[in-house]
């Protein structure tokens, strides 16, 4: 072959690469633009004092700042026994839960399992309110209520330490730890115990040689994923936190950008961030590890097994007593301490002088303080933010799942960073960049930035889950649209779209109750034109009206239980039933 | 119509580079059925994919109808929807959120040559009726039987009559009683449409039945090509040989013009060209050939055996008998067959001896 002709070659070659490869390309740029470049300006800005766009040059002042502050050392201790209390905590409540669920024949599974999707709907920051309305020194229901009836000198209860945080934390991750540890849990084989029961060995033994190392892997990946969550959330210590100025690294980060007096800090907030990131990025590889670790065990087998149940016998009654607990603990008492002091003018424990001034004058109220705007943005936020992660997660779920693409491994890391880089970074790095580059883009202090971080946000979760459901299509499904003389897009729009239906909704409407409940990102990039109900609720709290955040609260929860009843595909989902099926 | 000129697919595995296909040449003629014949991993799935440009190969050039979808030199390749073709998968590959005429219809509303809706009806009812499943157009294909999804595949395949159809072993997921009459079904419809098939299988009897053209492959590489008939009577190695059906095998020496002297005994056979005397080689016979019981003549080899078992099957016995170094299956009519322990007598005839150089 000439020279000459190797080069046309090549050069066909390079197209024809294009051509096969132009959705990888296209994808993996958009997915960099949206993840990777927020993730690298972390490390920009924290190299740079100033604010953006007026920032100097290259500089270590923001790390000197930052690493010889003494506070440092405190923070990072803080945020570690947070993390770890929190993730005990989690694994104490939801190891005898999955179990229960899973493999006994306790009653009320239905319910339960209701019920505590209806509390993982419940924000955070509403659940440790809550903990606050009934358990703090000062004006806890509880406290107060022992105090008088026991007559002691000092309060009983103090919420405002590592532990009170790391309870209430540990209580909202335990929906979390409790799907994706029973998804393991329903796909193992019941006949590896069977076999095992077979030979003579008792329960004990079998749960202990057989079934605890099969799912070992999943164990210890819902452990490292729970620790990359703990380290990385913001909204528990900082309602529980702040008032007993006991910091994490979330909180030195969130108040960096949002001082109460002076400029925002981005640099600072960088030099910060950058420790997070690391941390975060650490534990997501530790994570990729494991869960290739379990590939390898394949007790996975997509297939949903019914197990034999064990009966409880008289364990029944102690056993329903402990989900009791958690759901009273997790829903019941956050709630009803919002409830209560929602229908009275100020926060006083239970009395018959203070149920006689029990009024919704507080819900009545609430037009004339919130306005309807918050509403309105709200709505907008929660139909655009899961329609944008859901159109780019099918993109790139299909691509890294069906496409040659080279690099679709890389696409598939990136679009896994948004879980392994706190949320709160994102939020950070998107204010930086829109306030950098407010001339082209005027998105900052609009809703469109917090539905653009959302998106970002949830990504994560829309790819995981999408990767999952297009895996299931059989290949040849796909190939004999092609055959037939669809183009790729066609075939994406005709087939795999159709096939994923049921999987694509449920994510949508999943990533639409997250992006109802998530404060932390619309909490850094709030301005006066685009306040959603979660944020609204956030600062009402932090200025002090409880019966309005009660009032308001309440509702809000309301709205989000109705709203995910109706939609009962979540619930069918989360019970266990197949979200796709191939043929 | 089809053209395969050094065709070449490699695959990355954890134990490094394997080729599956090694440098394979093919033509097949207009209305041609050519049947590639292999056992699992020869690669024969690989080269009917990298012909739908399901798989993109390393090397070589594929033809189809004179237009060149895919060269490595020329650094050509033809995405599949743009190739003319229609295929039938192992799987179906039905999709199971349309119903029969959805899937039927997908060619002409989604596909490369798209009508109008009035034509695609007709087109659709048409292609149904030849494959004999009129009447189900509102079904969900998950509601069919096994025979009927591949009715429906093979309706989808042929609805927008491509110049090539490509079957990846349509027939393995089914029943041996359905994949006969599938068997009569397809042979019947290649003929009357007149279709260049490229059909891939592992099963011979398949293969056979179906072909104008057998091509066997192991390997990788092709083994042996010709007629059905030709691969059968005389394959032309050794692996082919087995591979078609049963066969027995005796080492011997070249003692002469036409003599072999074999762990049997003396043996005159038609020895190929370029064997002198001396070199080892082996004879091969299909256990059918052989006579049990029948007087031998001229140059026939007879010898004693005796029958070890028996399993009588209904129609046939067949019979395992123990013929000196020999240990051989005969399918026998049961109403003749001989008793177990009882000495029969084995008639090889000379004219059926196929003979092997030692080691091919």
């Amino acid at each position: 072959m000439s020279a000459q002709g190797a080069a046309a070659a090549s050069a066909a070659g390079f197209g024809r690469h294009l051509r096969l490869n132009g959705f990888g390309w296209t994808t993996l740029a958009v997915v960099v633009l949206l993840v990777g470049v927020p993730v690298v300006s972390v490390l920009v800005m924290s190299f740079r004092e100033g604010l953006p766009g007026r920032a100097t040059g290259f500089t270590f002042a923001n790390y000197v700042e930052a690493y010889t502050d003494p506070i440092l050392g405190t923070v990072v201790l803080n945020t570690v026994l947070f993390a770890l209390t929190t993730v005990a905590i989690a694994l104490v409540f939801v190891l005898p839960l999955v179990w229960l669920i899973n493999r006994t024949d306790l009653p009320f599974k239905r319910l339960i399992l209701v019920l505590m999707i209806s509390g993982f709907l419940v924000p955070s920051f509403l659940r440790a309110a809550g903990w606050i309305l009934v358990f703090s020194p000062q004006v806890g229901l509880a406290n107060q209520l022992v105090q008088t009836l026991l007559g002691l000198a000092e309060p009983p209860f103090n919420i405002y330490n590592i532990p009170g945080m790391a309870l209430v934390q540990g209580l909202s991750l335990v929906p979390s730890a409790f799907f994706m540890l029973s998804a393991a849990a329903s796909a193992m084989d019941p006949a590896l115990e069977e076999a095992s029961l077979a030979t003579g060995a008792s329960r004990l033994r079998t749960t202990l040689q057989v079934s605890l190392p099969l799912i070992w892997p999943a164990l210890l990946a819902t452990l490292i994923y729970l620790l990359m969550l703990a380290v990385s959330l913001f909204e528990v210590p900082a309602i529980i936190g702040w008032p007993a100025r006991i910091f994490v690294l979330s909180s030195l980060v969130y108040f960096a950008v949002t001082p109460n007096t002076g400029l925002p800090s981005y640099g600072l907030a960088g030099a910060y961030g950058a420790l997070m990131a690391g941390l975060g990025l650490l534990l997501a590889f530790v994570y990729f590890r494991v869960v290739r670790q379990t590939r390898r065990y394949q007790i996975v087998t997509g297939r949903g097994y019914r197990p034999s149940m064990v009966p409880l016998g008289r364990w029944k009654v102690p056993a329903l007593a402990f989900v009791a607990l958690f759901l009273f603990m997790e829903l019941v008492l956050p709630l009803a301490a919002l409830l209560w002091v929602s229908l009275l003018p100020r926060v006083q424990p239970f009395s018959f002088e203070a149920l006689a001034q029990v009024s919704l004058a507080n819900y009545y109220a609430i037009p004339s303080y919130v306005g309807w705007e918050p509403f309105i943005n709200t709505a907008i936020l929660v139909l655009l933010a899961p329609t944008f992660a859901i159109v780019l997660s099918v993109f790139v779920s299909w691509v890294v799942v069906r496409h040659a693409f080279p690099l679709r491994g890389l696409l598939d890391g990136l679009a896994f960073l948004p879980n392994a880089v706190p949320h709160i970074l994102f939020a950070v790095a998107l204010a930086y960049l829109a306030l950098l580059f407010r001339s082209w883009l005027p998105i900052y202090g609009t809703l469109g930035i917090i539905v653009l971080a959302h998106g970002i946000a949830f990504l994560a979760y829309g790819s995981r889950t999408l990767n999952g459901a297009i895996i299931q299509i059989q290949r040849e499904l796909e190939e004999a649209g092609a055959v037939c003389g669809s183009s790729r897009l066609r075939v994406l729009r005709r087939i795999v779209l159709p096939l994923i239906s049921r999987a694509v909704f449920n994510a949508w409407l999943w990533i639409g109750l997250l992006s109802y409940r998530e404060v932390t990102i619309a909490l850094v990039l709030t301005s006066a034109g685009n306040i959603v109900l979660a944020t609204l609720i956030w600062q009402l709290w932090t200025n002090g009206l409880a019966p309005e955040v009660g009032a308001l609260g309440v509702l809000f929860m309301l709205a989000a239980v109705v709203v995910s009843w109706l939609a009962f595909g979540v619930f069918a989902r989360a019970l266990g039933a197949p979200s796709t099926t191939s043929s | 119509m089809i053209e395969i000129r050094n065709l070449t697919k490699g695959y990355e595995t954890r134990q490094g580079r394997v080729k599956a296909v090694r440098g394979i040449d093919l033509d097949v003629a207009e209305h041609e059925v050519c049947v590639l014949l292999g056992p699992s991993g020869c690669g024969k799935t690989t080269a009917l994919r990298c012909v739908a440009g399901l798989e993109t190969p390393d090397e070589g050039e594929i033809r189809l109808g004179g237009k060149t979808v895919y060269s490595s030199a020329g650094g050509i390749h033809v995405p599949t929807e743009r190739r003319d073709i229609g295929m039938v998968f192992q799987s179906y590959a039905l999709w199971p959120h349309m119903n029969v005429f959805q899937v039927v219809a997908y060619p002409l509303t989604d596909g490369r040559r798209r009508v109008p809706a009035g034509e695609v009806k007709e087109r659709v009812g048409k292609a149904l009726e030849m494959v004999k499943l009129g009447g189900v157009e509102t079904r969900s294909v998950t509601d069919l039987s096994g025979g009927q999804q591949q009715r429906v595949a093979l309706a989808r395949a042929l609805v927008a009559e491509p110049q090539v159809l490509l079957m990846d072993e349509p027939l393995s997921n089914l029943d041996a009683r359905l994949r006969e009459e599938m068997r009569l079904e397809v042979r019947r419809l290649t003929t009357l449409l007149g279709l260049t098939t490229l059909y891939v299988t592992h099963d011979q009897t398949e293969a056979l039945s179906l072909a104008d053209r057998v091509c066997v492959m192991s390997a990788g590489v092709f083994v042996d090509q010709g007629k059905p008939e030709q691969v059968y009577f005389s394959p032309a190695t050794r692996f082919s040989a087995e591979f078609l059906g049963q066969m027995i095998f005796v080492e011997g020496r070249v003692t002469g013009e036409g003599a072999v002297e074999s762990t049997l005994g003396p043996v005159k056979c038609a020895l190929p060209a370029g064997l002198a005397e001396g070199a080892e080689v082996t004879l091969a016979m299909r256990p059918e050939h052989i006579l049990i019981g029948a007087p031998a003549s001229g140059d026939d080899l007879a010898i004693e055996g005796r029958v070890l078992d028996r399993l009588f099957q209904g129609d046939s016995v067949l019979c395992k008998i123990e013929a000196g170094p020999l240990e051989l299956s005969v399918l026998l009519a049961s109403t003749a067959a001989p008793a177990v322990g009882q000495p029969v007598s084995l008639t090889f005839p000379a004219a059926r001896w196929i003979v092997y150089p030692a080691g091919a």
